[in-house]
């Protein structure tokens, strides 16, 4: 019998597949991976600490740039978590705005996700760039609205920076017209591709057991078969009066986190059909009239006690904990990453399957490493 | 709260995974050609468009910028009489979630007290977070965030930028941002016009407005001092 060795293979930090700076340890037997370690941290920032001699509004702008690509998500979890810490409500435009552009962020980060994922498996850039179109329309409305791209810090304890200008609206409008040719288009460029087949299907299978042991949240655990969905197991937000359905997996490979992802795409769109239709009777301003004012937001100084704040991020459940001693600064504050957590179960996804298949697993969870190493 | 008949569970349609092949390939290069032909007959200048060119020959196209986009923070100046608007009072300072904002309050040279004016002021643009925090705690309306994007320079100096630099006539900032200013724009002009009284000299006057403007009298008592 031919006598095989083990052999450790580095892929990673620096790696175009990595998306970002992150490191695999993959112990390999010819091309057969039989062990891996994901290595994490060289993109640590602090961020915990920093906002722990920050005032509650000084962390707002620093949550953006935790998951850089739904930033809008972020200032949603944050704001919720320092809302219940402090008592604060949020008017009903507010709320109908902030789930607005959490949806529209969704459908903006499934696009791109996809996009890259397609990339890591060979289809170089072209379905990217149909993702990156419709993405480019989305930030071209964030912009509108808060005066930033990427790094919106929209969101403020109460409600919202600014109302939506005059112009929003419509434009939103136009590019709702453009999304369900958009989405049947991704769907059949896509969906039945032999080559996205056999990359994908029965690749990098997550059981439902295991998923819920690593605690993974979000696509990557609907795609498992565990129609867990913040949206309504918590019914945060205005999210209990809007209808949307959850989509589920049934085998828990890549395959299934795509379809999951193209599916949560079309339920974002139903989801932004109600709010555009209620947005204009909706009751109260875009701010609780309370926090109105920057100086009542800068020098917020909630109660002593802690809070829990999480929303359904686009890469699964997005949480702020934060405990206060009743100073301006919180007393310790800590994320709750989707990201991390659904990069655990990394090693036992790729088990078994070979290197190139690794990339496309990696590519198939969604991970923004800003958010991975804080 | 209640969840009920709000939607329900279903798994996502997996479709035929062994195909013939090609067919799904064929499929997909339909769409490819059909984008590729809209490449040269269609342009993409609407969002309900999916297809046709949607690139920008930049610099020589620009597209528009939104009222709302910011970049980086600039200082605002009266136009005719070219005092500035800041009166160093240390919020945007304070707020500044990475601390970029360096300030040194003027002090009247004949009593050494601390007036409503600022004598240095200092932006570390390379580490600006254009945050827009800074513009929104201003109660003087001082600072706002301008929309110049084009900032590279060849030396990392160049991106600490002090106050003749940052400092930007009002009607600039007008026409940048119309509805903006519209909404704080008499109360700004309030408060300058109050504070213009307590600066004696050359105090609070923008550096390159220095000499274009008459200065307020270089020793009257704080209450008789008045604009010019
Ligand atoms: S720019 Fe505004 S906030 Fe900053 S010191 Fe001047 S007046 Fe105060
Ligand atoms: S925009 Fe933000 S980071 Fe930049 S100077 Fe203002 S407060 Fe500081």
């Amino acid at each position: 019998m031919l006598k095989t060795q083990e052999l450790q293979l580095n892929i990673g930090p620096q790696h175009p597949s990595t998306h970002g700076v992150f490191r695999l340890i993959a112990t390999i037997d010819g091309e057969t991976v039989i062990d891996l370690k994901p290595v994490f941290g060289y993109l640590h920032r602090n961020h915990e600490q920093i906002a722990e001699v920050s005032t509650y509004i000084q962390i707002m702008p620093f949550t953006d740039r935790l998951d850089y690509f739904n930033s809008m998500a972020n200032n949603f979890g944050y704001a919720l978590a320092v809302e219940k810490l402090a008592g604060i409500e949020v008017p009903q435009r507010a709320n109908y705005i902030r789930v607005l552009m959490a949806e529209l962020t969704r459908i903006l980060n499934h696009a791109a996700a996809i996009g890259f994922m397609l990339n890591d498996m060979g289809a170089w850039q072209t379905p990217l760039a149909f993702g990156m179109r419709e993405r480019e329309k989305i930030l071209d409305l964030f912009e509108m609205a808060s005066g930033a791209r990427m790094m919106c810090n929209y969101f403020r304890f109460g409600g919202i920076w600014r109302d939506l200008p005059p112009e929003f609206l419509p434009q939103l409008q136009g590019l709702m017209q453009g999304l369900p040719t958009f989405f049947d288009e991704f769907e059949r460029l896509l969906k039945q591709n032999e080559i996205l087949l056999g990359r994908s299907v029965d690749v990098g299978i997550l059981p439902k057991e295991v998923a819920a042991s690593y605690s993974v949240t979000g696509p990557m655990l609907r795609a498992s078969g565990i129609a867990y969905d913040l949206r309504r197991a918590d019914g945060y937000s205005v999210y209990p009066e809007l209808d949307f359905d959850i989509p589920v997996g049934a085998v828990g490979d890549v395959y299934d986190r795509f379809l999951v992802r193209l599916a949560e795409m079309r339920e974002s769109y139903r989801i932004l059909q109600q709010v555009i239709e209620r947005l204009p009777e909706t009751t109260g301003g875009h701010i609780n009239p309370a926090m109105a004012s920057m100086n009542k937001q800068k020098s917020l100084r909630p109660p002593p006690g802690d809070a829990y704040g999480r929303v359904e991020s686009p890469k699964g459940e997005l949480g702020f904990y934060l405990v206060s001693d009743g100073s301006d600064t919180p007393y310790r504050y800590k994320v709750r990453a989707p990201s991390f957590i659904n990069l655990t179960p990394l090693g036992d996804m790729c088990r078994g399957h070979t290197v190139a298949d690794v990339v496309v697993i990696l590519g198939s969870i969604d991970i923004v490493m800003g958010e991975v190493d804080r | 709260m209640s969840t009920e008949n709000r939607g329900k569970t279903y798994t996502v349609e997996r479709g035929a995974t062994k195909l013939r092949a090609g067919q799904g390939l064929g499929t997909g290069l339909g769409v490819v050609i059909k984008h590729f032909a809209d490449a040269f007959t269609k342009k993409l200048d609407s969002p309900e468009k999916t297809s046709g060119v949607f690139t920008v020959q930049y610099p020589e196209e620009r597209l528009p910028l939104a009222e709302a986009y910011r970049n980086f923070p600039i200082l605002l100046y009266d136009d005719a009489s070219g005092q500035e608007l800041c009166t160093s009072c240390f919020q945007c300072q304070r707020i500044c979630p990475p601390q970029v904002i360096h300030m040194a309050q003027a002090k009247d040279p004949a009593t050494g007290k601390a007036i409503p004016a600022v004598s240095a002021f200092v932006i570390e643009y390379d580490a600006c977070m254009s945050c827009g925090l800074c513009a929104e705690v201003c109660p003087f309306d001082a600072i706002k965030m301008d929309q110049e994007f084009e900032l590279s320079t060849d030396y990392h100096s160049g991106l600490t930028v002090d106050k003749t630099d940052l400092n930007r006539p009002i009607s600039f900032y007008e026409k940048l941002a119309p509805t903006f200013w519209g909404e704080v724009k008499d109360g700004a002009l309030k408060k300058l016009q109050a504070n213009i009284k307590r600066r004696p000299g050359e105090l609070g006057i923008a550096p390159q407005m220095l000499g274009k403007v008459p200065t307020n009298p270089e020793t009257a008592p704080l209450e008789l001092r008045t604009t010019t």
